[in-house]
């Protein structure tokens, strides 16, 4: 005799620990295996976009920082002060391009380190987090004596960087490379090596590579489809196209593939700081830009790698002294829209895996 | 596409081989947190001691008393009002030209985002950053400093806070 | 960025029309076709003629640095397909789709940035539509991802994507009453909010919440 079965709705979110922020997710379930996704958000909608038609180019930085991806603040200041000088043709001295370089990788590895640790609580790997933790504080620490702030730093200005780096601080930068460079095979001990980890990773979550690009899906979850794009590479922006690092991608797919891409990731940046602690030139940090800057008019898309992928903004300029319209290509909120495609077919169980592989942080999804 | 159809990789493995190798992983695994335990230790008990900030720090704003004039540096050029992105300072003056004098200078410190535009834009360093973390209180209306409130928090001798100010 | 594939959009369709190019001259002499280089140079350009005379900030014309086209709203399906199916362009990747608003010029501008990984070239391509009359194809059965990117829009800027498979409001709530993108759009609260800030007001009352200590 068969029994009657249905298909269960199953509300995820917007208060739920393994959902890294508020984020709603309607799940359909038939007995153990999600049938479909819907990802509800918004929750954290603030309007950036519509903020910053509202300030200037000056003070837009210092909005962009908290407005989009809280957990890689240089990246969004970097995105924001590239459009600028693209459309302003600003001159940002070589010095300044080098520390901004340096700061992106930081704040690159930081982002990861945080992306690690909560996907090891997602697998019940707490460890991996507290120490995840005692890495970046050494990050936030470098932030904060260069910056003055560990989240939210301020940092980067059209036309250059705010400040000179501290004395003594590229030595401080040095030692952090050497130390975090020792400390990242314990990952591989913790988790990379972990049956555990495996079985709960490998082959889950699988994501092909012609629907990551038709969905839109970029930085390490494209990546980890074996699509070799880096924006850092493709078109190169600050000092990415002089210093030498690889692209890690692999051909899986899965959560494990894009652990593993970050995880190398993370190596790569060290070696891109290491390079341009080596080569960084001395003199200018800035360039002649007035408080209130007034772009010329005109239209102008910058994008960067940020660590969560392909970031962009679309500035239009009318000859104010605030943007006219931005447009914000948040990377987090594509990859989370391939989540839908991602998770079909697979255990409710997994559903915590394959949501905490993909690393979004909810201020970028809804800016 | 059903779960069933996608294997686990050690799937074809017998239960036997993955139970040792889920032992080998647990104990690799707590080698190292046991290597952990002997470590010096990362952090601080946070109200009994306490961290040293960077002079850079983004604390609270002060406006320092200058020794010479007894008084702040402010020349009343509302800059960092006009900068600031939060608009949370506020800035009155009488007088005019060189008698200007300040009547009023607040800060509403709970919409301060701690930028630093204003530090930055001020021609005479009157304003600054302390190296001060704790400003939480019970009552949201205490967070608005007053120009008594941001000439007190203002540390006693000059700020020599190694900060490199960067002019126009 | 190369504008190479522009023009080969535009002998492909000769409706379409390129975006106004940097540091050349207006209107007239820019669309002259392919024949004119790659336009690797156009950022260089303004630099070239360092003695020209400053022109008063309105009427200098603006720069568009990204390589893009206008699309007429009609042939915004066949020129999609061509650009995502057709390997000579090969822009199978679809940044995002926004708008931009002009309320002086009563019309809004559907953005739409393409992006190609094996050739790394970019376009945009912006259709023209007015503002009271905000309809326009669906462009999601080209690209998947740009479902989401069009709710967005549909949501922020009132704009109705014609065939898209669901469109409702992705960031503000269900009942949220107008665009908030659009240049005219006034916030105003919800009239549940005001009732709930009132009856915050009158708990805190007497508890001298106000007051500094």
């Amino acid at each position: 005799m068969a029994l009657r079965t249905e298909e269960l709705m199953l509300n995820m979110g917007p208060q739920h620990p393994s959902t890294h922020g508020v984020l709603r997710m309607v799940v359909t379930l038939d007995g153990e295996n999600v049938v479909d996704v819907q990802p509800d958000i918004g929750y954290l909608h603030s309007s950036v976009e519509k903020m910053m038609e509202n300030r200037t180019y000056l003070q837009n930085i210092a909005l962009v920082d908290r407005g989009m991806d809280y957990l890689s603040a240089m990246a969004n200041e970097e995105v924001w002060v590239l459009a600028c000088e693209r459309l302003g043709k600003i001159e940002v001295p070589e010095r300044a391009r080098y520390i901004r370089t340096i700061m992106l990788e930081l704040q690159r590895i930081s982002s990861h380190l945080i992306w690690l640790g909560t996907f090891g609580i997602d697998l019940g790997a707490f460890t991996a987090f507290l120490w995840a933790m005692r890495e970046r504080e050494r990050i936030m620490d470098l932030f904060e004596s260069a910056t003055g702030g560990r989240l939210h730093h301020v940092y980067f200005r059209i036309g250059g960087v705010f400040e000179d780096l501290p004395e003594g601080w590229t030595d401080r930068c040095e030692e952090f490379c050497d130390y975090f460079l020792d400390r990242l095979p314990e990952y591989d001990e913790l988790l990379t090596g972990n049956p555990i980890f495996l079985a709960r990773t490998q082959g889950v979550g699988v994501l092909p590579l012609d629907t990551a690009i038709a969905m839109g899906a970029s930085g390490p979850v494209a990546r980890a489809s074996g699509l070799a794009y880096d924006v850092r590479k493709a078109h190169p922006y600050e000092v990415y196209e002089r210093v030498e690092f690889d692209i890690p991608v692999r051909s899986e797919g899965d959560c494990y593939a894009r652990y593993l891409v970050r995880l190398e990731e993370m190596r790569q940046s060290v070696r891109i700081i290491r390079q341009c602690l080596e080569r960084l030139p001395a003199g200018e940090i800035r360039s002649k830009v007035a408080v209130t800057l007034r772009l010329p008019k005109g239209e102008v898309y910058a994008r960067t790698e940020s660590p969560r992928g392909d970031l962009g903004i679309y500035l239009v300029s009318d000859g104010a002294d605030r943007p006219y319209r931005v447009k914000i290509r948040a990377p987090a909120f594509s990859n989370l829209y391939a989540l839908t495609e991602m998770m079909r077919g697979w255990k409710v169980a997994d559903v915590i895996a394959i949501l905490g592989s993909i690393d979004i942080v909810l201020s970028d999804v809804d800016r | 596409m059903s779960a069933q159809m996608m294997p686990h990789s050690d799937g074809r493995r017998s239960r036997m081989v993955r139970i040792v190798a889920g032992m080998v992983g647990l104990v690799v695994g707590l080698k190292s947190t046991l290597r952990a335990m002997f470590e010096p230790k990362v952090t601080v008990s946070y109200p009994l001691q306490k961290l040293n900030v960077s002079p850079r720090w983004h604390g609270l704003l002060a406006l320092p008393i200058d020794p010479e004039t007894d008084n702040d540096k402010c020349i009343i050029c509302f800059q960092c009002e006009r900068v600031c992105p939060d608009r949370c300072i506020h800035i009155e003056a009488t007088g005019k030209a060189k008698d200007r004098l300040l009547t009023r200078f607040d800060i509403e410190m709970d919409k301060c985002c701690y930028c630093g535009l204003c530090v930055e834009v001020c021609p005479t360093e009157a304003i600054v950053f302390v190296p001060h973390y704790e400003a939480s209180t019970y009552n949201r209306a205490n967070l608005l400093y007053d120009l008594d409130d941001l000439h007190r928090a203002a540390p006693k001798e000059p700020i020599a806070t190694g900060v490199v100010k960067v002019r126009q | 960025m190369s504008w190479a594939l522009a023009e080969k959009l535009k002998a492909a369709f000769p409706d379409v029309e390129l975006f106004p190019r940097a540091g050349t001259e207006p209107a007239g002499t820019r669309d002259q076709g392919p024949g004119t280089g790659s336009g690797e140079q156009v950022t260089a350009a303004p630099e070239s003629t360092p003695a020209a005379p400053r022109r008063p900030a309105h009427e200098v014309p603006p720069q568009y640095l990204t390589p893009g086209v206008y699309v007429p709203r009609e042939k915004l399906l066949p020129v999609c397909t061509t650009l995502a199916g057709d390997p000579e362009f090969g822009l199978t990747y679809l940044s995002f789709v926004s708008a931009v608003d002009w309320p002086d010029r009563n019309e809004l501008e559907v953005l739409y940035h393409l992006y190609s990984h094996q050739t790394r070239q970019e376009l945009a391509l912006k259709v023209r539509i007015p503002r009271d009359d905000a309809h326009i194809p669906s462009v999601s059965g080209v690209w998947d991802g740009a479902n989401w990117h069009e709710r967005e829009a549909y949501d922020l800027l009132g704009i109705t994507f014609d065939g898209h498979p669901n469109l409702r409001r992705i960031m503000m709530t269900d009942d949220w009453v107008g665009h908030p993108l659009r240049k005219d759009y006034v916030y105003q609260d919800p009239p549940w909010l005001v009732e709930v800030a009132k009856e915050r007001q009158k708990d805190a009352e007497g508890l001298g919440l106000g007051e500094r200590v």
